[in-house]
Order: C-alpha cells, then sequence, then structure tokens
C-alpha cells in the first residue's frame, strides 16, 4: 500500500505534482543506542529534578544568605560526611550521592544540550555531535566516580 | 503543460516564542543543559577535595565570588524550571503509559511534590548533615 | 448569513500557476455569535471571492478536513467561533503550518500519508483467523488500553504544532506514531516486532523532545505526547530484554 502514494501513482492522478520524499524514514534501520541513552537521560532526569535543586541551595546559596556559617559546607564537613570507614552506612550514602548527581547531570544535559543543537543545524552531524556529547558525559562520570573512590576503595 | 508549484514551508527562527508552552519547553531544554553545567560545579568541588584543605577553600571562595553567584543563580532558576515541568510531564504521560485506569495528573504531579520534598530533606540530613 | 457583526477575514491566498509568491487577502464578513471560521470561509467563497478554495466535509469535528492555521494556531475551522478568532476585529486565517501549500488553504499532506502507512496502521497477524473459528475475544479493559489512540480522526493538526516536525519532514511525527500504539497496544495485534522497527528509528520516536504541543492541539484528545513516550519506554525494555536475555525476547 505505501507503494502506491508517490511515483507512479502521482505520474497518473498529479500530473506536474511535486512530491515530498520522505525516503530516510522508510528505509533507515533501527537504532540500537539510542534507547539505552534515552534510558539514561530520564534517570538522570529523575535524579537531577529530585536532587539537584536542594544541592544547589545548600552549596551555592546557604552561605551567602547568611543561612549558615561557611564551616558547614568546608572541608571538615565533607570530610566527616564522605567518611572513609568502609561500614559506615552514612559515607556510602554520600558518596553515591555525589556519584548520581554528577553522572545523572552529565547524561542529562549531554541528550539535551545534543537534540538542542541538533535543531538549530538541522540534523547535520547529529551523529557526531551525539557520540561527543555523549562520550564527554562518560568520561565526566568515570572521573567522578574516581574523585568518589579516593579515600574509600582507593 | 502549464509549470505549477507549492508555496514551500519553512520553519521561522523564531518558532519558540509563538507562544507560552514552546518558551517553556526552551527553558526546560535549557534547565536540563545547565543542570550538566553544574555538574561540573560539584565535580570541580570533589576534585579540589581531594587535592587537601587548602585547595578546597580556595575552590569555595571562586563559588561564592560575584559573577559565579550570578552564573549558580541562574542554573538554579532553570533547574527548577526543569524540576517542575519534569513532574508536570510524569503526570501527563503516566495516563497513556499506564495503559489502564490511572490517575489524573494533578494526583501524580502532588505526589512528585511530596517526594521532591522528602528527598530534599533527605538530603539536607543525610549529606548536609541537617538544618 | 445576516448579523449585524462584522469581522476582517485575513486570508493567505496562493496560485499554483504563476510567478507570485503567497499573499493576503481581506474580506468584511458579517457574522453571529454562532457561526464558526469555517463558515465565514464558506460566505466569502459564495457571495465574495468564489475562487477561494479550501477543503471541509463534515462541519462538526470528525472528518478531519479543514484544519487551518487560525491567527497562527492550528485549529479546526468547523469548531472555531469567530467570536473567539477575532483579534482586534481580524481573523486571520493560514494553511496548516509544517505543510507546502498546493492552493490557497489547501495543504500537500503526503509527507504525513508517507509516515502514516509507514507504521502499519491495519491489524496484523501471523495467520490470519478464518470467520468460521469465530470472533477475537476482548475484554473492556483490552479496549481502554488503546481506545484512546484510536479516536485519532488524521486531521494533522498535531503535525503542525510539533516544532520538531516543522523543521524536520522526515520526522515521523505524533499522528502516525499515536497509531503505531493504538495497533501495538490492540490485544489482535501481532505486529508489535515490526513496528518497533520502523519507529524506533533516528526519524521516529527518539527524533521527539516532547515538547507536548500535539497533545494541547488535538481535538480529539489522543494525547500523542503521552503516546510517544509510552513508545520509548517499551522500546528502551525491549532494547534491554534484547540485550541481556536474547533468546526469549519476542513480542
Amino acid at each position: 500500500m505505501a507503494d502506491e502514494t508517490g511515483g507512479e501513482f502521482d505520474a497518473r492522478y498529479n500530473p506536474g505534482h511535486e512530491v515530498i520524499r520522505v525516503q530516510a524514514a522508510n528505509h533507515e534501520g533501527e537504532v540500537v543506542l539510542e534507547p539505552l541513552m534515552w534510558g539514561l537521560f530520564s534517570l538522570g532526569g529523575f535524579l537531577t529534578a529530585f536532587l539537584l535543586p536542594v544541592t544547589i541551595l545548600a552549596i551555592s546559596f546557604f552561605v551567602p544568605l547568611g543561612l549558615w556559617p561557611s564551616s558547614r559546607i568546608g572541608y571538615a564537613w565533607l570530610q566527616g560526611a564522605m567518611n572513609p570507614a568502609a561500614a559506615n552506612f552514612q559515607g556510602l550514602l554520600v558518596r553515591l550521592f555525589f556519584l548520581l548527581v554528577i553522572a545523572g547531570s552529565f547524561f542529562h544535559g549531554a541528550h539535551r544540550f545534543t537534540y538542542m543543537v541538533a535543531e538549530v543545524t538541522d540534523h547535520r552531524g547529529e551523529k557526531a555531535l551525539s557520540f561527543l556529547f555523549h562520550g564527554l558525559a562518560v568520561v565526566g562520570s568515570l572521573i567522578a566516580l574516581y574523585t568518589v573512590l579516593v579515600g574509600w576503595l582507593l | 503543460m502549464v509549470e505549477v508549484r507549492e508555496a514551500a514551508w519553512r520553519r521561522r527562527a523564531g518558532w519558540w516564542t509563538h507562544n507560552r508552552r514552546y518558551v517553556l519547553f526552551m527553558a526546560r531544554e535549557a534547565g536540563g543543559s545547565l543542570s550538566a553545567v553544574y555538574g561540573l560545579i560539584l565535580l570541580g568541588l570533589l576534585i579540589a577535595f581531594g587535592q587537601g584543605a587548602s585547595a578546597y577553600g580556595d575552590y569555595l571562595a571562586f563559588l561564592q565570588n560575584p559573577l559565579m553567584l550570578v552564573v549558580q543563580a541562574v542554573i538554579l532558576v532553570f533547574v527548577l524550571v526543569h524540576a517542575v515541568t519534569w513532574f508536570y510531564l510524569i503526570g501527563k504521560s503516566q495516563v497513556v503509559m499506564s495503559a489502564y485506569r490511572a490517575p489524573p495528573w494533578t494526583r501524580i504531579f502532588g505526589l512528585m511534590i511530596v517526594i521532591f520534598l522528602a528527598a530534599s530533606a533527605g538530603v539536607l540530613f543525610i549529606v548536609f548533615g541537617g538544618l | 448569513m445576516a448579523g449585524e457583526k462584522q469581522v476582517v477575514f485575513r486570508v493567505r491566498r496562493y496560485q499554483p500557476q504563476g510567478t507570485k509568491g503567497p499573499y493576503y487577502q481581506e474580506y468584511t464578513v458579517p457574522y453571529r455569535d454562532d457561526e464558526v471560521v469555517l463558515d465565514g470561509l464558506n460566505y466569502i467563497k459564495d457571495n465574495l471571492d468564489p475562487t477561494l478554495t479550501f477543503r471541509w466535509s463534515c462541519r462538526m469535528g470528525i472528518c478531519g478536513s479543514c484544519g487551518m492555521d487560525v491567527n497562527g494556531n492550528p485549529k479546526l475551522t468547523c469548531g472555531t467561533f469567530i467570536r473567539d478568532a477575532s483579534r482586534g476585529g481580524v481573523v486571520q486565517v493560514d494553511p496548516l503550518t509544517s505543510f507546502n501549500s498546493i492552493k490557497d488553504l489547501v495543504t500537500d499532506f503526503d509527507p504525513f500519508m508517507e509516515h502514516f502507512l509507514h507504521v502499519k496502521p491495519w491489524i496484523i497477524r501471523a495467520k490470519e483467523k478464518p470467520v468460521s473459528e469465530g470472533e477475537y475475544i476482548q475484554y473492556p479493559e483490552d479496549l481502554v488500553a488503546f481506545r484512546q489512540q484510536s479516536l485519532c480522526i488524521n486531521c494533522t493538526l498535531c503535525m503542525a504544532a510539533c516544532p520538531v516536525f516543522q523543521g524536520d519532514n522526515r520526522f515521523i511525527g505524533p499522528a502516525s506514531l499515536a497509531m503505531a500504539l493504538r495497533y501495538i497496544r490492540d490485544t489482535r495485534d501481532e505486529g508489535a516486532e515490526q513496528r518497533f522497527q520502523r519507529i524506533s528509528t533516528e526519524h521516529g520516536i527518539w527524533e521527539c523532545t516532547f515538547v507536548g504541543e500535539c497533545s494541547v492541539v488535538c481535538p480529539k484528545e489522543v494525547d500523542p505526547a503521552g503516546a510517544i513516550q509510552t513508545l520509548k519506554l517499551m522500546a528502551t525494555t525491549r532494547r534491554m530484554k534484547k540485550l541481556l536475555m536474547p533468546k526469549s525476547a519476542s513480542r
């Protein structure tokens, strides 16, 4: 049935009619990485939405707004919060928190930014851009993983 | 044969200013992208921490300088817009996702807000040691 | 159409033969409170300018023919009251966004038709069930699963509202993807695998960025945006199943 639109059909019934060819959608194959990237993007979106606002307030604004003394987010605090004792539950949670927020925001941002740029450039070079930004997200997340493991497993 | 042509359609550059929802969509996209910038700030914090107390103190001072505060304020606004629109979208899309009887989006939105407040309190107390 | 109130219809004209591009023509149209934009266009054609060309049919919001941009917003002109559409005494009517226009307000929606047929909008069975074996049994909850998307009247207002499709006609678009979900969710259908192969593509569901405008303009509340997000989730779980358990991954 799809063969009946355009081509011969138009030559018979719509002479002189320019048919818009949308072949790309008909012949391209299924994507493999994209669903997984979307899954990570979605997860990152949840993490960013729930955990980031309070984090920004605590780290960037509570001190200048006078709600906290600067020692509350000082070196000693972070050292205590990340507590190196492997069995310490809170230390594990804090390290996991930082990893999830950082990695989540990277994967979420990479996906969004790729599509924002793709819209502006009319999808030219979209595959390359996607590879670049998602690659940066992977690299950034690995660095975050490293910093979170230092003093605990490393 | 007379030459016939169609009048071609082209999307204009300012398409997203056309209505409020498009503008909110753009803000949401910007919020998603800017959240990654704050992720970088947090990563910088952890790297500075790994370098010792003095490097960490310098980094915190850097974050407090007026220009960086403006940057962080802009990021906060966009991240909040992103969070609110995210909750709204979850509410709206789960109606179709759940296929069968689904609660109205307002209830899901309310649930998201409750989880958001609980998660924020959790972060404040577990990570930052309380108020 | 006698009435005391008057409004100016600013209508985009285009003549396919000839060298002039699109231009606007204004008509003064009397109207009553209970009349719609389509009534105004028909008044123009009957009384003022018989050359004005536009599509319409049922005039009651079920055929999907009369979609046009009213003051820049995609609407069914049979369902838009003139009293609501008047902006300072002017109603602007343009052909529906996203599509080329053939003449005046008549658009070329071939791109939509190609995408629509691409998702195979019919029941696919591995083996057709003969009539002698009786009817397909479906329960009320089976119907609820796909009923909302089955209400689509193919008016393409969603395709007009979608900024992704506006920018890239290769995007399969909300209407066709909502139809894909309608068939995937139908318990009589066995073609989910074929359809996912056609929609889990670069220009398929993954090009959607969930703007949501399609669901806002839909006159039948089909919610194509929700349908596409559902498809994304289904496609993701399907892909993960294939990666982790390649033998058991099937419908």
